[in-house]
């Protein structure tokens, strides 16, 4: 694993190689990092884990942690979990506390005492979509209720304006939370949309940049080195989607497990094939940014696109939506010329992808119908801007 | 003279719970709950007009627990629709078109998604309630765990986390491995993955060998106790998991594991299931519909908060006309499993006759059950005889139970691997979207049954209805709610007046979010209201 690494280089071997080879690397140096940053802070840390409409599968995933685990993060780190609804200790344990509660006495109640009264939040973050639809015959925001203050519910939209105004940092963590993701997904009757165009919407400014981790689920082991490095008061080289550049700048299929196979123009036809693409059965590998195949999921055991079978896109900002579906349908668009955004993928990646980019080339001519060789020599379409799925 | 307790969000569930309690100051016991459901999201409406393919890697987010079974349920309907699976008349057994490597996948997948979801609400939802069974002064000595952090970090997480993993090997990664499509579950059982699979299967069980024992021993420990908190209707559903191609009839005509049936109180032999019994009643629930529909057929949702008296966005679904529990206690009561339970035990002791211990299902039948559940999943080399019931020794070992219940000591998750046939395929690519069809996924969750129904039309969803496990359970007027009333509150002013109430609502590992896209009862026959 090579000489020691300092917190500096750290940061720098992040930005360098992408945090998720950084993971996949020098887990056990990571450890040690995490556990500067609780020296550093010298006190605990406050997190609200704000649960919106979610099914919770972040958290979920949160367990499924390894580079730390989710225990050594929350020891090392120095945080207070003070509301964290789905997996809080008896400690802190709301829900019971709250029967015995009065209105006077919000420190017995720990989510309202962050969002209402006095109590410190250093990091708010949200899993799942802020809803800010009516529904018949109710109030804004009524979809979705945490709670009871004076006698009435109280909204999970209104919270995150609390707690997002209070919060010193604000991460929105999985695809619901960054983009809206299935809640925000066209048909929706609930106005479902992303942390960003809910605080947009009320006018409700963060102290600093919001932090989107999307994917159903977000990947735990970025959540975790994310929540490290804005620990240790540095925030995290964003793209213009609030996503870490460390993590959502190459495309999956830039890194896919399959890509030799793509190379040598080897197409899968079916979902059982071992080796071949998936491009032609609908995979969404080449328009979704992420580096799920460096760090992969579950302790490093596997990836969507050796098992699963393929990339469903769920980190795209548009995910569940065109173009990531219909799921099943070949991918048409991409972001680039070749799926290779040349700009942004380093001089290692780089190495070999002379020879792809022929192959490549061969493969799309053939048989490809007029036009479509103009669509892709043109500029690569952006990425919907999150304001789309209002 | 009773007084209101409000419990908003009941927390260490899954999804958005407020609990409403009235407390008979007298008697201080609970004379009526009220259930409500906090979050609506409408995923039937999200489907609509969509592939029926894309339908389950939508609605596998329905949760984030449970994530194999929406999934696996959504693609059975989707293969029902077309022709590739249909049920016998009775819906006792399948017949599919699928590889039979492609079932044994699939109950592989979705056995070690409920091991995973069993270990995480034993052990970290509902057992702190329990005082963690007494597992960190049990453990200390040769553990020596320090606290509950210990407890998560040497037992708990790791125990979860190689169940997940073995899902990954055949789902790419959890949460949400939407792997399974129609026409089989793609990853070819080789050798070496089927391998692997058996490592963290063991790695597993090596650490609920460990656990299992101590959370029996106090759980039968408290039988009497917790035997009388959480008293349901007593009517009990299973909609059945797990077909078996290994038989000589293969793929044709395959049995299920866990059968499908209900028991209706005050009998204790399951009759046949037919979904079509099934209603659903939205009177006391925020929907702008015709109070009681047939589940099969209903109208996708139409959200209304305005409609007095409803209280919740839970429906509150029906069989037959009357309120059920359903879970695993619900599912190995059907199969046969739980009595047979309650009949070695009685081999051993007097102390009890029959299981469940209470007709009616009690916090102590509910959590047992899920314990013995898991044992049977992930199988047992443990065959130390220190089982205990009321604190009685039975001279039993956890491999001793499942030779007895006829269950495989090496647990049903290798007995599936078993079955594989390395190197045949677990796909069949010959799937094509119907035109105009329709087609029910029935399955059982880690918390219950599990219905899907889709309606097709010009090859897109034209209707969609979730029928999950907690509708049923935290309904208006259901299980949870007939659970509380009777329920002992105490009058310390701390959190222990409520550790009985606690036992009894996270006896049921409630998912709030399951419960809530949508579900209906027969508006003329009033269900079991209570208070």
């Amino acid at each position: 694993m090579g000489a020691e690494l300092t917190r500096r280089d750290f940061l720098k071997l992040c930005a360098l190689l992408g945090v998720g080879a950084v993971v996949t690397l020098y887990s056990s140096e990571i450890k040690r990092v995490v556990g500067q940053v609780a020296e550093q802070s010298g006190g605990k840390i406050h997190l609200i884990w704000l649960n919106l409409a979610s099914d919770t599968g972040c958290t979920i995933s949160m367990l499924q942690a390894s580079n730390p685990d989710l225990i050594e993060a929350v020891e090392k780190l120095g945080i207070s979990a003070d509301f964290w609804k789905a997996i809080m200790t008896p400690d802190y344990d709301l829900g019971w506390v709250t029967a015995g509660y009065t209105q006077e006495d919000l420190s017995q109640v720990p989510l309202f005492n962050a969002a209402l009264g006095n109590a410190p939040v250093d990091v708010l973050v949200v899993e799942g979509a802020p809803q800010i639809g009516t529904p018949q015959g109710s109030s804004q925001g009524y979809f979705c209720t945490t709670g009871k203050y004076n006698g009435s519910p109280v909204t999970g939209y209104d919270l995150l304006q609390k707690l997002a105004a209070k919060a010193t940092y604000v991460v929105a963590v999985g695809q619901c939370s960054s983009f809206g993701g299935i809640p925000a997904a066209s048909g929706n009757l609930t106005g479902a949309v992303s942390v960003r165009d809910a605080l947009k919407n009320a006018s409700v400014s963060t102290k600093h940049p919001i932090i989107n981790i999307p994917g159903c689920p977000a990947n735990p082991d970025w959540t975790l080195v994310t929540l490290a490095t804005v620990l240790q008061g540095i925030d995290p080289d964003l793209d213009d989607q609030g996503r870490p550049k460390a993590f959502f700048t190459s495309y999956i299929h830039d890194n896919c497990p399959r890509r030799d196979a793509y190379n040598r123009g080897q197409m899968a036809k079916t979902f059982d094939d071992p080796v071949g693409c998936f491009w032609d059965l609908g995979c969404k590998g080449p328009i979704t940014q992420s580096s799920c195949p460096v760090t992969r999921w579950n302790g490093g055991t596997g990836v969507c696109t050796l098992a699963g079978p393929m990339c469903w896109g769920c980190m795209h900002p548009s995910f569940p939506d065109p173009p990531t579906s219909e799921f099943f349908t070949q991918v048409q668009d991409t972001p680039t010329i070749l799926g290779v955004n040349v700009d942004e993928v380093g001089e290692v990646a780089i190495a070999g992808t002379a020879g792809i980019l022929a192959v490549h080339a061969i493969r799309r001519s053939i048989g490809k119908k007029e036009g479509e060789q103009e669509r892709e020599k043109a500029a690569p379409p952006s990425e919907p801007p999150s304001e789309a799925k209002q | 003279m009773t007084r209101t307790v409000v419990i908003d969000p009941v927390t260490r569930i899954e999804g958005e719970l407020s609990l409403e309690l009235n407390v008979d100051e007298a008697s201080g016991t609970v004379a009526s709950a009220k259930a409500t459901g906090t979050l609506f999201r409408g995923f039937e409406n999200i489907v609509l007009n969509r592939d029926p393919r894309d339908a389950a890697p939508i609605l596998s987010a329905i949760c984030g627990v449970c994530y194999c079974d929406h999934h696996v349920a959504s693609v059975r309907a989707v293969e029902h629709a077309a022709g590739m699976t249909s049920y016998s008349s009775d819906y006792s057994t399948e017949q599919t078109s699928i590889p039979a490597n492609a079932v044994l996948a699939r109950n592989v997948v979705n056995g070690a998604d409920w091991a995973y979801s069993h270990m995480v609400h034993i052990l970290a939802l509902a057992g702190p309630d329990y005082h963690l069974y007494g597992l960190i002064d049990a453990l200390k000595p040769a553990y020596s765990l320090s606290g509950y952090a210990d407890l998560l970090r040497q037992f708990i997480i790791p125990a979860q986390q190689y169940m997940n993993q073995a899902i990954t090997l055949w789902g790419g990664k959890t949460p949400h491995p939407r792997a399974t499509v129609p026409g089989g579950n793609p990853v070819r059982p080789t050798a070496d993955v089927i391998e692997q699979t058996r490592i963290k299967v063991a790695l597993a069980r090596a650490l609920t060998d460990i656990i299992i024992p101590v959370v029996w021993n106090y759980l039968t420990a408290n039988a009497a106790q917790l035997g009388a908190l959480g008293h349901g209707p007593g009517n009990f559903l299973s909609m059945g998991a797990f077909s078996d191609p290994t038989t000589s009839s293969g793929t044709d005509n395959m049995p299920l594991l866990i059968p499908r049936g209900v028991i209706t109180y005050p009998g204790t032999t399951p009759a046949p299931f037919d979904p079509n019994k099934i209603t659903e009643n939205t009177s006391l629930s925020w929907y702008d519909q015709p109070p009681s529909q047939a589940v099969i057929g209903e109208q996708t949702p139409v959200p209304n908060m305005s409609s007095s008296p409803a209280y919740t966005w839970t429906k509150a679904p029906m069989y037959d006309g009357k309120v059920c529990e359903t879970g695993p206690l619900a599912r190995e009561y059907v199969s046969g499993i739980y009595p047979r339970l309650g009949r070695i035990i009685h081999g051993a002791t007097s102390e009890v006759t029959v299981l469940p211990y209470s007709p009616n299902g009690s916090a102590f039948d509910r959590m047992t059950v899920e314990a013995v559940e898991l044992l049977a999943l992930v199988g047992s080399a443990n065959t130390t005889p220190n089982l205990q019931f009321l604190g009685q020794p039975l001279n039993m070992s956890p491999v001793d139970v499942l030779r007895g219940l006829g269950l495989p000591q090496s647990g049903l998750l290798e007995g599936w691997l078993d079955g594989m046939q390395v190197g045949q395929p677990s796909y069949t690519s010959s799937y094509r979207n119907p035109g105009n069809a329709e087609g029910i996924g029935l399955w059982e969750a880690p918390r219950g049954s599990l219905l899907h129904w889709i309606r097709i039309g010009n090859s897109k969803v034209t209707d969609y209805q979730v029928l999950a496990p907690t509708t049923w359970n935290a309904s208006p007027g259901g299980p949870l709610e007939t659970s509380l009333v009777g329920t002992p509150v105490g009058q310390t002013g701390t959190n222990d007046d409520f550790r009985p109430a606690a036992y009894v609502v996270r006896s049921f590992n409630l998912c709030m979010a399951c419960a809530i896209h949508a579900v209906d009862a027969r508006g003329n026959d009033r269900y079991m209201r209570v208070g």
